[in-house]
């Protein structure tokens, strides 16, 4: 198991993708503030590089590491390597996590970097170091969290499909678990009886991966999110992902193609 | 089964994660649940709407703008072009001219939709940006059978105008055309209850441009903005002349909304005075192009001249009682400080030209 990550990430490395999502947040940090009119609020220079920098950081990692992690299951099948583990019986459960582990690294480069550098460039001077340290470190958690659970998904569905599918596959739970899920949340609370209670119903089985966006958090300066709130959401994202994982080691059983 | 079980243990976890983690109360009450990357009221979002509004002129035409011609530099580009007008990507006016192809009322009904989303996401975007707001309001308040559709191409024919088109039609109507007439006759019905329905969201913009605007605002544009936003909500809701004549409570409501706007007005005023003072005094006021302090200087004058209007309207309405008004009147009009002359302004708002406000018939 351990080879079989060392093999993919040395690989990840050496094609030099890594590249482009790292220069795009430092790009992200040093434009950041012309984005906004910070000439004329001087304050708004702080939270545009903040909202520049964690919404570069959001692209990459869905773009980017959803892309990495399509790639790489579809190589499995189109470079015969699932047979070639299976003779060394490595179990599919073991060979799907060593792979799931690769998009876990790239997030954790792409999140951990976009929380350093907020915390040198988009900090504000009324806020206290150790409460934007701790924002931005809540922040990075939960998009690690909820991108991991996405990129099981892509990275299982590699086995039935392509790469290009896969990857769509993806982007849209991620486009619906972030944003798409508003309009069900508009929709639920309609004055349509039974718009509202099929709304409700969507609603309770979606993927909440939104309760990972702590892009206004950070823009606004709300402030971190309280310890309660952040361990039951924790929760629910750590067991979203476990279902993925269960789901996505399910897909990935070996067939012979 | 091994994986049934772990799912059916996790989904218990996720549903006691999702009760506990109470996520609606994660904002501030005035905040919205959902807001994409968070643009909304940002940094990027008031760059976003200023570009979203720069062509406010669009506004005006309802939609109906007539694209600029691109002098071709080389023969490349020259071919494209001809390619990109091969397919009609020109527009409608340089397509299907007006005066050939009369403007049908569906699409007057399709450019009003598309216009209003446009101007409508610029406004959300940044509910302080007046000129957003302005420029909304000004396609709200426009009365639809005035527009100007179709005069951006150059022919002042009564054919380029939906006004006209609708009285062709009806010419028409008697003749091979039924469809088209119950067609107009569908769009005059929609015509007045959509009016209806642009006034009340044009109140409802202008409150929640009022709600929306931080009172830590530090660039005194806005809070000349908000100045205005302030009279234009009075001018949407104060009553109207022939009511203020008949009417004794509708004098006095009037006189109340006129002084209470007037004094909101000159405490804006106040504070983008007071603002602007603190920018010249750290230097940042200096950064600015002389093209922004000379629309800042004209806009301070406007807002005083609409004090002033405000007060005269007082004065006016008054005389409809009968009473005199000057020695009734306990709250005066300022002086202006910046040069203004006090001369009643055009009506409307100041930015971009709009109709005259109903209340200052009189």
């Amino acid at each position: 198991m351990k080879s079989i990550f060392l093999l993919h990430i040395r690989q990840i490395f050496r094609e030099n993708d890594w590249i482009l999502p790292l220069l795009l947040l430092v790009v992200a940090s040093i434009v950041g503030s012309s984005l906004a009119p910070s000439n004329e609020d001087p304050s708004l220079r702080f939270s545009a590089r903040t909202q520049t920098i964690w919404i570069t950081a959001w692209l990459c990692s869905i773009f980017w590491v959803g892309f990495v992690s399509a790639k790489l299951g579809s190589s499995q099948r189109t470079k015969g390597l699932r047979g070639f583990w299976k003779a060394l019986e490595i179990s599919d459960a073991g060979y799907f996590l060593s792979l799931l582990a690769i998009p876990v690294i790239c997030n954790l480069f792409i999140f951990g970097l976009a929380g350093v550098l907020t915390f040198f460039v988009g900090h504000t001077p009324e806020v206290p170091v150790a409460e934007w340290a701790y924002v931005n470190a809540q922040a990075a958690f939960f998009a690690v969290l909820a991108q991991t659970s996405v990129m099981a998904l892509i990275l299982a569905v590699t086995n039935l499909l392509d790469m290009a599918p896969a990857f769509t596959c993806g982007l849209l739970i991620n486009l619906y678990g972030l944003y798409g899920i508003g309009a069900v949340d508009q929709v639920r609370s309609g004055k349509n009886p039974v718009l509202a209670k099929g709304a409700e119903l969507l609603w309770t089985v979606s993927p909440h991966l939104h309760f990972a966006d702590f892009l206004p958090r950070l823009t606004f300066g709300w402030g971190a999110l309280p310890g309660k709130p952040f361990l039951y959401a924790g929760l629910y994202l750590a067991a979203v992902l476990l279902v993925s994982i269960a789901t996505g080691s399910r897909l990935w059983r070996f067939r012979r193609s | 089964m091994k994986a049934l079980v772990f799912c059916v243990a996790a989904v218990g976890i996720a549903a006691f994660g999702f009760s506990g983690a109470k996520w609606e109360t994660w904002f501030p009450d005035d905040s919205a649940r959902w807001n994409t990357f968070a643009l909304r009221e940002s940094g990027l979002g008031r760059m976003a709407s200023r570009a979203m509004t720069k062509d406010a002129d669009r506004s005006w035409h309802h939609g109906l703008t007539a694209t600029s011609q691109v002098q071709a530099s080389n023969p490349l580009s020259r071919w494209i072009d001809q390619g990109v007008f091969s397919l009609g990507f020109q527009g409608r006016l340089a397509y299907r001219p007006p005066s050939k192809f009369p403007i049908r009322p569906s699409e007057v009904r399709e450019v009003l939709a598309k216009t209003e989303k446009d101007l409508s996401a610029a406004f959300r975007l940044d509910p302080g940006n007046f000129e957003a707001y302005d420029a909304y309001v000004m396609f709200l308040t426009t009365q639809i059978r005035e527009t100007e559709f179709g005069s951006m191409d150059g022919q002042k024919e009564d054919a380029d105008d939906a006004s006209s088109v609708k009285a062709d039609d009806n010419k028409d109507a008697g003749g091979d055309d039924d469809d088209d007439f119950a067609a107009v006759q569908r769009f005059r019905k929609w015509e007045k209850e959509e009016q209806c329905r642009r006034n009340l969201r044009a109140v409802a913009i202008t409150d929640y441009a009022i709600s929306r605007f931080a009172p830590k605002e530090t660039d005194p544009e806005r809070h000349l903005g908000l100045a205005m936003v302030y009279y234009n909500r009075f001018a949407l809701l104060a009553p109207d002349v022939p009511g203020r004549k008949s009417s004794f409570i509708a004098r006095q409501l009037f006189e109340t909304q006129a002084l209470q706007t007037a004094e909101k007005m000159e405490k804006c005023l106040q504070n983008a005075q007071s603002r602007q003072q603190s920018m010249i005094a750290s230097g940042v006021w200096e950064n600015r192009s002389e093209a922004r302090l000379s629309d800042y200087q004209q806009d301070e004058q406007m807002v005083e001249k609409y004090i002033s209007v405000l007060c005269q309207s007082v004065i006016n309405n008054r005389k409809l009682d009968g009473a005199n008004p000057a020695s009734q009147l306990a709250w005066r009009a300022p002086v202006p400080s910046s040069g203004g002359t006090n001369k009643p302004p055009p009506f409307g708002t100041y930015l971009v030209p709009t109709k005259p406000g109903k209340a200052f018939v009189a």
